[in-house]
């Protein structure tokens, strides 16, 4: 038996069907946006020659797509450690420096693109951040694979344990979690694709762009189709009965219908193939998510039955919180809605 | 207790907590009432028709948008992190209680993000009474997020009425709730306006500095006042073991009388500021205002940390991670028979049996003060480096065997800012064992 904490005496706030539904709410709006920067940097610095205009555009993005995909990744992050702290904290105490190391790092990577998309040193900076960016997404992966392997962590602890504690200086360099990495990797390369074409469609005028990006919108859907389909067929065998048939058939089927989407955009570049082609996208991204999920949930499951840890009923704060939400769509909407037409005119 | 205990020399653990969470709060309250002096100054330049303030206030948004947005969240998510690593018992607690809090936390620092940017990225394209709108938006919402992470913050330190089946809002309004707000406002349109001055210092024609720095120090003294108020009823409210932890520990003390001499030098130079107008702000006077500053809130920080011990969370987590509810079945059965790590580590590094798990004062000696050196790790390691920060070499340095003995029965008298003995008769015997062996340096 693995050295597991305790459920949280506290027991869970609200039923776990709730939790589990904004967590995986949470991390699809996280992917959206590290899918930016985890493709997007990369694509910017390799076609800073060639294709001038699309890495540009990319590089003027990152800012906002760091801004908000770090803002995104709370969410999972939060309902993790409502669920499973007692899996969550260990993975990432064993891991200690290195965990801790990703705020530094992330801090560093974040000045870098804006001094990228001011204009200051835009290769060379791009090109640390992509390289920072892709290390912490590994440190993620990592962190998560192992939250989910507690058979795993007796060994990495005895290796690591002065009299009894953790140093904190081992690294979970595991296959499954670098495939899960080159899945994420995959669909990034899409999720690029689909803003390119949104953003070529929206900004009608711009011709250079469109000369540059509507091309390359299918060529980066197939480079991530090639990347997903390597990762996922070395990867799916090890799940594959942690996983329902449905949701196996879903994640794998809905890459090569975004990718066949991204062609068609390419024979009738116009916004409602662009459209077509990101809401195909966001498919592959909620029907991973949801498969991430299950995966988790039945990796722990042998662990901890989360159906009897008591439930507190924090509805108060709950209903807070869905106010807050409601409220926040609105304020939203309204800054949204004002930013569009001041843009656009 | 029940969690792998992250060993981080010389410093220990926790201590990283304060190395992440001061630069957070003192960006953060920098973006609180930046936002606030923003939106008041762009509403007044607007109003007034001043083109020459609102091309001033557009360098100086950038500053203050940037910041927040990259360094302010990234050092908010940062505190989190590291408490995990470092009290995970805790973290999950706070996570329990306040998950809620957290996740409409997370639904304001949204709005704060969209709205800084619209504020700052389409200065001149929006509305006058749009741009305003944004400003006070963002203003507001960056406050918000103050509120609501003091409530979790102030709870730590005053738990109030709460029990385990309390609710959020119980947790959350908690005695020093209140009391922490204000500080916190208050220090954030202080520490917001001291920047304003060195901006101004380095940037602007003298013509706007005296009319911004009246402006801004108005501002400043109301905040100052709010500090005043917030403090009275902050040392009002605070628990006696923590009042005591500051009367008794130096350091604390010391904080104690930085806060307050910072605080009031603060005052006078708003007062003079307001009075006099800006004619007086140069560069260098400005940086040393803005690190006074700086230290009052650091001192502050530090104070509120400090003054928690012995507890994580008050009256509920000790700080070892041990729950207080626990701690007399913890003395019945060990601590080691509640801590599935130290046993992984007994039995499988250590090849100890079973029996030794349970009674290792029976040990031959070596092995005594090896789980006698583990035990020192899951249970005062939290605290005390070997050397180093309170370390605890240089501490029993001077002592007899018999004083170390006597100290560790009775910890929480010898001082009481350390918990009480959380294990067994046995558990403690070979913690002494270990204690005496590492003065003698045979360890
Ligand atoms: C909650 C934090 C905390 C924990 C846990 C803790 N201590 Fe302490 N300890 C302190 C503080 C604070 C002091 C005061 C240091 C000073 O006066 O400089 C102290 C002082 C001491 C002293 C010196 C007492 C004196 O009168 O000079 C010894 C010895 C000591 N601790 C041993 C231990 C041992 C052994 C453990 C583990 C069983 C432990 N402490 C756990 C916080 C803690």
């Amino acid at each position: 038996m693995p050295p597991i904490p305790k459920p949280d005496p506290l027991g869970m706030p609200i039923p776990i069907g709730y939790l589990f539904a904004l967590k995986v709410f949470g991390f699809f709006l996280h992917m959206v946006f590290m899918n930016l920067w985890l493709a997007g940097l990369p694509v910017a610095v390799i076609l800073a020659r060639t294709r001038p205009h699309v890495s540009e555009r990319l590089i003027a993005a990152m800012p906002f797509a760091m801004a908000f995909g770090i803002n995104a990744g709370i969410v999972p992050l939060l309902f993790l450690q409502t669920l499973y702290p007692q899996f969550f904290y260990p993975a990432t105490i064993l891991q200690a420096w290195f965990w801790f190391l990703v705020i530094p790092l992330l801090l560093i990577a974040y000045t870098a693109v804006y001094l990228a998309a001011f204009g200051r040193w835009r290769i060379l900076a791009s090109l640390a951040a992509a390289i920072l960016l892709t290390w912490i997404g590994f440190q993620f992966s990592a962190a998560m694979t192992l939250t989910a392997r507690p058979d795993h962590w007796p060994t990495l602890f005895r290796s690591a344990a002065p009299a009894g504690g953790v140093h904190g200086w081992t690294l979970y360099l595991e296959r499954e979690a670098l495939l899960r990495l080159g899945l994420m990797a995959g669909m990034a390369f899409g999720t690029v694709g689909a803003f390119l074409a949104l953003l070529t469609e929206i900004r009608q005028g711009d011709s250079r762009l469109q000369e540059e990006a509507r091309p390359l919108v299918p060529i980066l859907f197939t480079i991530g189709l090639g990347i997903f389909g390597i990762a996922g067929s070395l990867y799916a065998p090890t799940v594959a009965d942690r996983l329902p048939r449905i949701l196996q058939l879903l994640t794998g089927a809905s890459v090569p219908i975004a990718w066949a989407a991204a062609w068609l955009y390419r024979a009738r570049p116009r916004p409602a193939t662009a459209i077509i082609l990101t809401i195909l996208q966001g498919g592959v991204l909620v029907s991973n998510a949801i498969a991430r999920q299950v995966v988790q949930a039945t990796e722990l499951g042998p662990w901890v039955d989360l159906g009897k840890i008591p439930v507190r009923g924090e509805w108060g704060s709950f209903a807070m919180f869905v106010g807050a939400l409601l409220i926040g769509i609105g304020v939203l909407g309204w800054m949204l809605r004002t930013a569009w037409i001041r843009v656009r005119a | 207790m029940e969690y792998p205990v992250w060993v981080v020399p010389f410093l220990t653990a926790p201590m990283l907590i304060p190395l992440v969470a001061i630069p957070h709060v003192i960006v953060a309250q920098f973006a609180v009432g930046g936002g606030f002096l923003l939106a008041d100054s762009v509403t007044w330049a607007y109003r007034n028709g001043r083109s020459d303030v609102l091309a001033y206030l557009r360098d100086l948004a950038r500053f203050f948008v940037l910041l927040t947005i990259v360094f302010g969240a990234l050092t908010g998510v940062g505190i989190w992190w590291t408490i995990g690593l470092t009290s995970p018992e805790s973290t999950s607690a706070l996570i329990h209680v306040f998950v809620f809090g957290w996740a409409t936390e997370w639904v304001v620092f949204v709005i704060e993000i969209v709205s800084a940017f619209a504020f700052y990225y389409l200065w001149d394209r929006l509305r006058p009474r749009e741009h305003m709108a944004m400003g006070w938006i963002y203003a507001a919402s960056a406050w918000l997020s103050l509120v609501l992470i003091t409530g979790i913050t102030a709870f730590m330190l005053t738990t109030g009425r709460w029990t385990p089946e309390a609710n959020f809002f119980v947790a959350f309004f908690n005695p020093s709730f209140l009391p922490q707000v204000l500080i916190r406002t208050g220090g954030s349109l202080a520490i917001a306006a001291l920047w304003i001055g060195v901006h101004l210092s380095f940037r602007s024609p003298e013509a706007l500095r005296d009319e911004l720095v009246p402006r801004v120090s108005r501002w400043a003294i109301v905040g100052m006042l709010l500090i005043l108020i917030g403090g009275i009823g902050y040392f009002a409210v605070l628990p006696d073991h923590a009042r005591l932890n500051i009367l008794r520990a130096p350091l604390l003390l010391i904080m104690t009388t930085l806060n307050f001499g910072a605080t009031l030098v603060a005052l006078t130079a708003f007062g003079l500021g307001y009075l006099r107008g800006g004619r007086w702000i140069n560069p260098p006077e400005a940086l040393l205002m803005l690190l006074i500053g700086i230290v009052a809130i650091t001192s502050g920080e530090f104070l509120r940390e400090g003054a928690r011990k012995p507890y994580r969370i008050e009256r509920y987590i000790f700080s070892p991670g041990v729950r207080v509810a626990e701690a007399a079945l913890l003395q019945q059965e060990g601590l080691i028979a509640r801590s599935p790590w130290l046993q992984l580590y007994l039995r499988e590094d250590l090849g100890l049996p079973e029996e030794a798990l349970r009674d290792p004062a029976r040990l031959p000696e070596t092995q005594k003060v090896q789980v006698g050196e583990a035990l020192y790790v899951y249970h005062c390691s939290s605290c005390h480096a070997l050397d180093g920060y309170n370390g605890i070499r240089p501490l029993i340095q001077p002592w007899t065997p018999e004083m170390i003995a006597d100290a560790i029965r009775h910890l929480h008298r010898t001082n009481p800012a350390m918990p009480p003995w959380l294990g067994n008769e046995s558990e403690r015997e070979a913690l002494i064992a270990y204690l005496i062996a590492l003065q003698k340096g045979g360890r």
